[in-house]
């Protein structure tokens, strides 16, 4: 190359930079130029819960198409809407030519953050912020409030506490996630008792990190592969070749993370290491049988849609498994609890409409208790019914599994 | 890890018939479906024989006997080697109107007569069954009527005056005298003013409030123009009937609903009551999955390959259908220069019953795309017999497979006007002897 030339390049890069103007790269080319196949049937509005709570100024999957269509550089445009989608992924699902909506959205929001982070809903910024002083999403507890709380948890539903085993090497790591970690504790401790009691021989890495996910669909795609990078180098590190995760949106998210990264590690929900490793008759033989009781499985968009359909089913087969639990189906089961995309941290009040339909939903299948195999799902939709005073128990499915499991 | 009795691929009108079809015979059926596909799509009308040879007809059950001659290889043609075709149509079309009517949707029309239906982009269609909110508006009942087309401000793909026009002008092609046609363009303090989509609407007439104002509104407009008959975009999502009633008690009008392009909010009503009376009958239904492949052994197939995010895994059934759809469902796919069938690697056949080759692929993607006589590739498929069961050189393929709906070749819907009826049929008929597959052992 010639002096010349660099000087120019350099140049360009130079101005760039100052604009903040970031080059699209080839994979960002390539899901762009996916939208191009939208035929505009409008098959998807109807399958949006975000269009289906707002309407009014939410355009759905299909405007985003349109929107960007016009003209992908002015992407900055499409902020109201991106941050608005909760990603549940119904869209690419339902549409004729799988036009990827979810990828635009988290690309798009990847761009605002570096190019016009003033359009960065301020409620996700706080998030962020807590990423980045405590590792986690949210601020956790001190020490002594979170023990009593969780004492608290663990009396009314019968578990007992016990301390965190370290991860040693070539063990299976367990990774609980900072919903678990910091508000629904008693998921950790479910967790940690159905591995246990299943044999499985795991520890709790040390220091863990948040998984990136809420990071990612803030925007800021550099600090999420970060934690995604770090963590993954200190699980090669410990020989971990397996972890097991209790939160849809940490599993699906790593998954794609050592496929980004191209690790070998194998990362799986609860339901797929049960499923696979422990097989449904082990634990159907190993529950308790406990008062009959009526259930329905919550879907959570991260398992059916992005990690894959048969999560789902593997979760269905593990109620099925469970003594005096009568399975019932809902229908509406894979629609968004609303908690999705973050849209809950800056916009509450469309992400309850969006959980008002699901627990009308819920209500409809007659269950007694709504299982989500999802600890972010599960502090939603409860919330909804306290609020909505609608009669039905909300059980995460570790929680669910352990007091059905756990015994002395 | 899904094992059933049959097991049933694609879940549009064909694929869910064919599966609630089995269960009558209390046999375990599962369907699996990747998203949607071409049933989503329509009208939510029940097309049998609209244009049998290219010309449009009133009398679908001459069309059915025109084509029976002609076209030897038309699925119609097929099934009449062994039954009495206009009586399978007959019961099959019996059969899905009236799981639609445990869900509360309801069908009207007979399989002696076509009728003009009008559309909102002006145009009208010719079909045979249609949802009863549209009952008021087939052509022939409009002779001498002043209709009012009512449209709402800033409502994307619906322009009411346009259409108004259009109309008049279309019943006179029908020799129907329409008294006066009128518009109007709404406007609702709810409803906002820009880029309204007609899901939006449909959502709004299932609001009382909303749908009180809409009937106050309606009604002033009415008093000025002196109408009989009122057409709207839409009747609503889920209280059409409901809306319907209380529309025509406060004006003093008929009221119906036009027929609409994707995305249809009778098509919408449709395929959930569909899908939701397969359930309820005992079908169990899993979207999310895509069949990518099989295992065969000899003439029968083992397995059949799904695909969920990474894994792959087999699902296992006695007896298989394959209702797949054409390429708006995706059970041919085109590559390049090739169309495949994607699950089980069938050969494809054209309309007139002849292999499609490669070199004939070209050609035909050559030609335009809107010939007069359709598009040529949308006249492929499968080859079937009359159990519904694919063959390849007139050997059936395999004793476990049957095949319905779109992704059948022989005939072209998009010309002929008979997708629903065929994916009717043929999805009763493959239901059927599954069924008896299976129980035969
Ligand atoms: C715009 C439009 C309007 C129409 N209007 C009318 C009308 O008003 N009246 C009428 O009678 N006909 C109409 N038709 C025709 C009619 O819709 C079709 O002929 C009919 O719906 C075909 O039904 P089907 O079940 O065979 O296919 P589809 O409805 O296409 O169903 C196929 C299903 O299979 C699934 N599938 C495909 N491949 C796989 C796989 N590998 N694994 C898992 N699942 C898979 C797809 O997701 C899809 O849901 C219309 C068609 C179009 C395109
Ligand atoms: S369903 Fe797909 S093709 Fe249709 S409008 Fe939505 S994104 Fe576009
Ligand atoms: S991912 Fe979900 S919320 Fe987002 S546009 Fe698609 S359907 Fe709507």
């Amino acid at each position: 190359m010639s002096s010349m030339r660099r000087k120019e390049l350099e140049h360009i890069d130079k101005v760039l930079a100052e604009e903040k103007i970031v080059v699209f790269s080839p994979y960002e080319d390539e899901i762009y130029s996916e939208i191009e196949k939208c035929q505009n049937c409008s098959l998807c509005l109807t399958f949006c819960p975000v269009f289906e709570a707002t309407g009014e100024f939410y355009p759905g999957p299909r405007g985003i198409a349109d929107e960007l269509s016009r003209d992908v550089r002015e992407f900055w445009r499409a902020s109201s809407i991106v941050y608005m989608c909760t990603l549940c992924g119904r869209c690419q699902e339902r549409c004729p030519v799988n036009v990827p909506i979810p990828e635009v959205v988290m690309l798009l929001r990847s761009k605002i953050f570096v190019q016009r982070p003033d359009l960065v809903p301020e409620g996700l910024k706080v998030l962020l912020e807590n990423v980045s002083r405590y590792g986690y999403i949210f601020e956790p507890m001190n020490p002594e409030e979170r023990e009593e709380s969780l004492r608290g948890r663990l009396e009314r539903i019968g578990l007992p506490l016990r301390g965190d085993p370290p991860l040693r090497s070539g063990l299976v790591a367990y990774f609980p996630g900072c919903q678990a970690e910091t508000r629904l504790l008693e998921v950790k401790e479910a967790g940690k008792l159905v591995l246990e009691a299943f044999d499985v021989d795991y520890g709790i890495p040390e220091k863990w990190k948040c998984c990136g996910l809420p990071v990612r669909l803030i925007g800021d795609s550099a600090m999420a592969d970060e934690l995604q990078r770090s963590f993954l180098e200190e699980m090669e590190r410990m020989n971990v070749t397996d972890v097991v995760v209790t939160c849809a949106g940490c599993a699906s998210e790593l998954k794609s993370a050592t496929k980004r990264l191209g690790s070998g590690i194998r990362v799986r929900h609860l339901v797929e290491l049960l499923f696979e490793e422990v097989g449904v008759e082990t634990i159907s033989r190993k529950a308790r049988v406990s008062d009959k009781v009526k259930v329905t499985l919550h879907e959570p968009c991260h398992l059916s849609r992005h990690i894959g359909r048969y999560t789902i089913d593997y979760a269905e087969e593990i109620l099925r498994a469970l003594p005096n639990v009568d399975y019932v189906g809902m229908r509406g089961a894979d629609e968004c609890c609303g908690a999705g995309g973050l849209l809950k941290f800056h916009n509450p009040f469309v992400s309850a409409t969006i959980r008002n339909k699901k627990l009308e939903k819920i209500s409809r299948s007659g269950a007694e208790v709504v299982v989500a195999p999802c600890p972010l799902c599960s502090v939603n939709i409860s919330e909804g019914a306290a609020r909505k005073r609608v009669s039905v128990g909300v059980d995460d499915l570790a929680v669910f599994l352990a007091r059905r499991i756990y015994s002395e | 890890m899904i094992e059933t009795e049959i097991l049933v691929i694609g879940g549009g009108v064909a694929g869910l018939l064919a599966a609630t079809k089995a269960t009558d015979e209390k046999l375990e059926v599962t369907v699996i479906d990747k998203g949607s596909g071409a049933s989503y799509q329509s009208s939510g009308v029940i097309d049998v024989m609209g244009c049998p040879l290219g010309e449009a007809t009133l009398k679908p059950i001459e069309g059915i006997a025109q084509v029976i001659e002609c076209s030897p290889s038309h699925p119609y043609s097929v099934i009449s080697s062994e039954r009495n075709v206009t009586n399978v149509i007959k019961d099959a079309i019996r059969y899905l109107t009236s799981m639609a009517s445990n869900r509360g949707v309801e069908f009207k029309g007979e399989i002696e007569r076509n009728v003009v239906l009008l559309n909102t982009i002006g145009s009208f269609k010719l079909t045979c069954f249609y949802q009863s909110t549209m009952d008021r508006g087939v052509l022939h009942k409009l002779e001498g009527a002043s209709l009012l087309v009512t449209g709402f401000k800033g409502l994307v793909g619906f322009n009411a005056r346009f259409c108004s026009s259009s109309f008049k002008h279309f019943a006179s092609k029908f020799n129907i005298e329409l008294r006066k046609t009128s518009s109007t363009e709404l406007s609702l303090p709810s409803l906002r003013e820009f880029n309204l989509t007609i899901i939006e609407l449909a959502r709004m007439m299932d609001e009382d409030d909303f749908r009180k104002d809409l009937a106050k509104k309606l009604e002033t407009e009415i008093a000025v123009n002196d109408v009989s008959h009122v057409a709207l975009p839409t009747l609503g999502l889920k209280k059409p009937y409901e809306n319907m009633r209380i529309f025509e008690e406060e004006t003093g009008t008929s009221v119906f609903e036009l027929v609409s392009p994707p995305p249809s909010v009778p098509a919408q009503r449709l395929m959930e009551a569909l899908e939701e009376e397969a359930i309820e009958r005992g079908v169990r239904i899993f979207r999310g999955y895509k069949a990518v492949g099989f295992e065969g052994e000899g003439r029968s197939i083992k397995s059949v390959t799904l695909a969920s995010g990474e894994k792959r895994f087999p699902a296992k059934a006695k007896a298989y259908i394959l209702a797949t759809g054409k390429f708006i469902g995706g059970g041919i796919v085109e590559e390049r220069d090739k169309v495949k069938e994607t699950v089980f690697n069938l050969p494809l056949y054209d309309e007139k019953g002849e292999p499609l080759k490669r070199q004939n692929i070209s050609r035909l993607l050559a030609k335009s795309p809107f010939p007069r006589e359709g598009h040529p590739l949308m006249g492929c498929g499968v080859k079937v017999n009359a159990q519904m069961k694919p063959v390849v050189n007139d050997e059936v393929a395999y004793d476990n497979l049957f095949a319905a709906g779109s992704i059948i070749s022989g005939y072209n819907y998009v010309r002929e006007k008979s997708g629903m009826g065929v994916a009717a049929v043929t999805g009763y008929i493959a239901g059927m002897n599954a069924a008896t597959h299976v129980e035969g052992g």
